[in-house]
């Protein structure tokens, strides 16, 4: 008996060691609003904006109607820049202009109201990410969805290009066809 | 002394289980690369209201198993994955095994009390009612993607067995499969398996998944049994009678909305333990049962814009067939040998439909109409032609549902719930209702109010057996009223905690009736009350791993007697951790569960025949698994089970003579799996 529990006694003391030195056990616990906000920072990593809509004082990333995603992208951007500016997250409202966001988030929506805000951006450069159903088959440029309970994402290529955005060929091979 | 000792080897390694991730450096999941974020598992759950939600808004405590998890930890069988989660408990009386859930576990009952899915459609079967979760399932964990256990009643949406728990295995699709492998596995036991699968999606959209499974296991060579520890049985030792094979199959097509799915599952156990009456130790005659499950299913489900419609068409077909040695001269004649045969069948037609109005309200309503074409039993003896009965039975139900999910603010959801089922005997109405409050988004406060029921199954209502009362039987009924808490902490931890009081009444219950064949019947009598309190603490690490303990104190006793029920744990703990090992791209995962000690079903003493209840002691195992890739195409794997060789019996049904059943000791498996991926 003796014996057994110093087997385990060893066992748990190699273990915890093998923990404190892999650089790989790195804690993560994620709720859904947080893993959004982390996909939508790495999009606005791989896309590239026309020299003349990012010569201004910050990234402005906006939320329409999600609060919780918001509030995410907040904490995910603090201290943080995209081309080279600092990255401030604002929530707007369905009606107000949106011209002046790099990025544009927006969620519970009817499609054809998500489709309508699309449109109105007259395809001024804004990256927009949705996770309506049909949201890329609507104009939009990039739609989350869920495979195996892990989240994935769509990328209609056109929407960005006619948008003068040039989205990087890394994001490109892990989206998923449309 | 062992109860102790046990208790402490549990206590450290949950202990090590809570401090490594305490111990590991957290990082910010805007510094993960997309292949990360990719990998981590958004705790979304399809199975508590029909359609896919984020668990903290689900109406009920739910938690995930993943396809990772399965691999990483060696799980071979549904019950293995089950044994996993928290307050879940399962034992095995060396045929079938029993899921225990909130106390719930009593020996003898076929799993009907809990649902068991297969991608959202039924597979209890329709003669016994049963979620069968060994190897007879018919489908191999290596083809699940993820298995969601939804704890709590839920006959508001599935009708029939959706009683303590819903679990619902969703298979694997051909892009996660993505390509082709061979794996073969060897253990002690004299045990081997030999799977092979193929998958991908296609360029044209098409994607295909396809897989085969072969095991046997020779099992426990000389098993000792002190209850028939007398000469003329051998001194208690049933010699080579604890062999199990099983043979699996699944395939899966799918293109756009629809989604055809096919399994066949055949699985064979020799059963050492003379239950029935039979013959200890027959070796000319086994005992023995063989149970064969196949499902092809059609799915399909298309989206107009807010409106999202599916359809479904099922087709099951459960199949039993048991062998039983009561009299066997000594050349082998079989005087009497008992041969029973259950066949089940059934077409199931399903439509829903999803409706969000205005992003405040979603609604699901559907319909379900059943035709049970086979719901058969039949008993024969060896050399006899004349049937000893014959009972072949057909039925149909219908169901009608309504759920609707109102997001009164956005910190606010109240949730409803409605089904009629109507039966050829008796129709019912079953109500749910929860009231979720989200401070944040990273928080809910979840109250949850359900009701469930379970109707008669056939083997209770075999006339044959228990006489005409049984004609009279009607649902049993459940009602719950349940609190849980649920958070997340910092984007790394995440904790759970639910307490909850149980009110089942009319349970089906053998009693005492000399008139009937097998002098005993089946009345609506039982009561039973139970609460507890569960706690969770999960913790994800890089890459999906994550570190995992859970607690469940609980408490189910029967209303009359104030008795605890049998198999009922008053404490049941876990501790899981997966983690990279030494070399590169391995995994160790370490994992550990203990139960506190059990009681027994009431077994009649052979001496004097006065009813007594024992009880089996507090248990912990252990078990850890090594994942090893070798280069890209290679996978080395290698396992042990009950690693400190722990000592412990799960208790049995009254059917055996045997009041507990020894569980195996340390178990060790290797395997190999060789990998191409598509193009």
């Amino acid at each position: 008996m003796r014996g057994r529990i110093h087997a385990l006694v060893s066992l748990a003391i190699a273990a915890c060691v093998l923990a404190l030195l892999s650089r790989n056990a790195l804690a993560q616990d994620v709720t859904e609003p947080a893993l959004k906000a982390a996909f939508i920072y790495n999009f606005a990593r791989f896309t590239t904006w026309p020299t003349e809509a990012t010569a201004v004082d910050s990234f402005q990333i906006c939320v329409l109607n999600d609060s919780a995603v918001a509030e995410a992208l907040e904490r995910a951007v603090a201290g943080r820049s995209l081309t080279e500016r600092p990255v401030s997250v604002t929530s707007v409202a369905a009606m107000a202009p949106k011209k002046a966001c790099r990025v544009l988030y927006m969620a519970g929506l009817p499609v054809a109201r998500a489709a309508e805000v699309v449109a109105d951006l007259h395809d001024a450069p804004v990256l927009t990410i949705s996770n309506i159903d049909g949201f890329v088959s609507a104009g939009g440029m990039t739609q989350f969805f869920f495979e195996h309970g892990q989240l994935r994402f769509r990328i209609r290529l056109e929407s960005a290009k006619r948008a003068g955005l040039q989205i990087s060929s890394r994001l490109l091979i892990m989206a998923r066809p449309q | 002394m062992s109860a102790l000792l046990s208790f402490k080897r549990t206590a450290c390694a949950l202990a090590c289980a809570v401090a490594l991730p305490i111990v590991a450096a957290a990082q910010s999941l805007t510094d993960l690369s997309l292949e990360d974020l990719m990998q981590i598992d958004a705790g979304q759950v399809f199975g508590a209201s029909e359609r896919l939600q984020p668990a903290i808004e689900a109406p009920a405590s739910v938690s995930f198993i993943t396809a990772q998890e399965i691999s990483r930890y060696g799980y071979r069988t549904l019950a293995d994955v089950l044994r996993a989660v928290r307050g879940v408990y399962v034992s095995n009386d060396r045929n079938f095994s029993l899921v225990g859930i909130r106390g719930f576990g009593k020996p003898g009952d076929y799993n009907s009390r809990i649902l068991l899915l297969v991608n959202g459609h039924r597979v209890n079967d329709n003669v016994f009612g049963q979620a069968e979760v060994g190897a007879e399932f018919g489908l191999d964990p290596a083809m699940f993607e993820r298995v969601e256990i939804i704890r709590g009643p839920a006959s508001s949406l599935y009708g029939d067995s959706a009683f303590f728990a819903v679990v619902n295995v969703i298979t694997r699709s051909g892009a996660a499969l993505g390509g082709s492998s061979v794996t073969v596995e060897s253990g002690t036991l004299g045990t081997r398996l030999v799977r092979s699968s193929t998958g991908q999606r296609l360029p044209n959209g098409v994607d295909l998944a396809l897989s085969g499974t072969y095991e046997h296991s020779d099992g426990v060579s000389r098993l000792f049994f002190p209850a028939f520890n007398a000469p003329e049985t051998n001194n208690g030792i049933a010699e080579g009678l604890d062999a199990e094979g099983s043979k699996q199959f699944y395939g899966r097509v799918s293109k756009g909305g629809l989604t055809i799915t096919t399994m066949y599952g055949t699985r064979r156990r020799d059963i050492p333990t003379a239950s029935s009456q039979t013959l200890f130790n027959q070796q000319l005659w086994h005992e023995e049962t063989t149970d064969r499950h196949g499902l092809f299913d059609a799915d399909y489900g298309r989206s107009f814009g807010d409106t999202r419609l599916t359809l479904r068409g099922s087709y099951d077909r459960f199949s039993y067939s048991g062998n039983y040695p009561f009299a066997v001269e000594s050349d082998g004649t079989p005087t009497m040998v008992g041969q029973t045969e259950g066949l089940g069948s059934r077409w199931t037609a399903t439509a829903g439909v999803t409706r969000t109005f205005r992003n405040r309200h979603t609604l699901r309503a559907g319909a379900e109409f059943i035709d049970n074409l086979h719901q058969d039993q039949r008993a024969t003896f060896v050399n006899v032609t004349e049937p000893f009965f014959d009972l072949p039975y057909s039925s149909t139900q219908q169901a009608l549902y309504v759920q609707n999910e109102t997001k009164l603010t956005h910190w606010l959801i109240a949730n409803g719930g409605l089904r009629y089922d109507r039966y050829e005997q008796f129709d019912r109405v079953t109500p749910r209702a929860a009231i979720i409050v989200l401070p944040s988004s990273a928080q809910s406060f979840k109250y949850l109010y359900g009701g469930a029921f379970r109707a008669p199954n056939f083997y209770e209502l075999n006339d044959f057996y228990f006489g005409d009362r049984v004609h009279a039987l009607r649902p049993e009924a459940i009602d719950t009223h349940e609190f849980v808490w649920e958070r997340y902490f910092n984007d790394r931890l995440r904790t759970a905690v639910s307490t909850y009081w149980y009110k089942a009444d009319r349970l089906i219950t053998l009693v005492l009736d000399e008139n009937t064949f097998l002098g005993a019947t089946f009345v609506n009598q039982g009561q039973v009350r139970a609460k507890g309190l569960e706690v969770e603490a999960q913790v994800r690490l890089r890459g999906e791993s994550r570190a995992l303990v859970s607690y469940a104190l609980q408490h189910a006793a029967d209303h009359e007697t104030g008795a605890e029920l049998p198999n009922s744990p008053r404490h049941v703990a876990k501790g899981r951790v997966s983690l990279p090992g030494p070399i590169g791209r391995s995994f160790i995962s370490l994992e550990a569960q203990y139960l506190s000690s059990r009681a027994t079903s009431p077994h009649p003493d052979p001496g004097n025949g006065v009813v007594s209840t024992g009880s089996v002691g507090a248990a912990a195992t252990v078990n850890v698994t090594l994942v090893q890739p070798i280069g890209r195409a290679w996978e080395l794997t290698g396992g042990i089970r009950n690693l400190f060789d722990t000592t412990y019996a799960d208790p049995v049904s009254d059917q055996h003579v045997q009041e507990a059943v020894e569980q195996n000791g340390r178990t060790a498996r290797v395997g190999l799996t060789w990998k191409f991926q598509a193009k």
